[in-house]
């Protein structure tokens, strides 16, 4: 038997060397003894700095050794993960989860970017999701840009200063 | 922060990805259980049908 949908609440974020993740299960897959799971990820700067970058993307888990595969970005694997009529809630779970590592984390700057080039506009429209929260969580965008090199879209967000009287 | 720190930035992140360098927090006990779960009901189901054809 092939994938199976089983959806659950994102887990508590965990805080790894380099990174922020909170993971949701997507489901598993019996026969090959694995579990699909969607991580939100808030990348540290290694190179010691203030900015974050903001990624969402599905991963595979070995049940048995644990072992975890490399994210996935591309809309081919949402679209054989993630039934049509369960996208939305979907989405709604990893904003939740975007919130959960947001608050934990504060960082003052976020970075976020389209891992697919050319993005037509019903693509952009999880990525205009998650704007929207930034926004509501108190975050400015700063700056958007469709990169003239790569053709990726490019997202920049920052909390504003506040001035005390 | 520069326009060129924060593309060096996202840069830097890239390489990261493409290494496989990102964490991964070992499976949860709800997540085995779960999987445990559907894995007997799988075979309770291929147990039946195959009851049934016989």
């Amino acid at each position: 038997m092939a994938f199976e949908f089983d959806l659950d609440q994102p887990e508590p974020v965990f805080v790894g060397p380099s990174d922020y993740v909170v993971d949701f299960t997507l489901g598993y897959d019996i026969d090959r003894g694995e579990r699909v799971l969607m991580s939100v990820v808030l990348f540290k700067d290694d190179g010691g700095g203030d900015p974050h970058e903001l990624a969402f993307g599905i991963r595979i888990q070995n049940v048995v050794i644990g072992v975890m595969s490399d994210y996935a970005f591309d809309h081919g694997t949402v679209q054989k993960y993630v039934p049509k009529g369960e996208r939305r809630v979907v989405s709604l779970l990893v904003l939740a989860s975007v919130r959960a590592l947001i608050t934990q984390v504060s960082p003052k700057i976020v970075a976020m970017e389209t891992f697919e080039a050319d993005l037509p506009p019903p693509a952009m429209g999880k990525y205009m999701s998650v704007c929207n929260h930034m926004g509501i969580l108190g975050y400015q965008m700063i700056e958007y840009r469709r990169d003239g090199t790569d053709n990726k879209d490019y997202w920049l967000f920052t909390i504003p200063v506040v001035i005390e009287p | 922060m520069t326009k060129k720190e924060i593309v060096a930035f996202t840069k830097r992140i890239a390489a990261r990805l493409s290494r496989g360098e990102v964490s991964a927090r070992p499976i949860s006990e709800k997540a085995r259980l779960r999987f445990r779960e559907l894995a007997r009901q799988r075979e309770q189901e291929k147990h039946e049908d195959r009851r049934l054809r016989a």
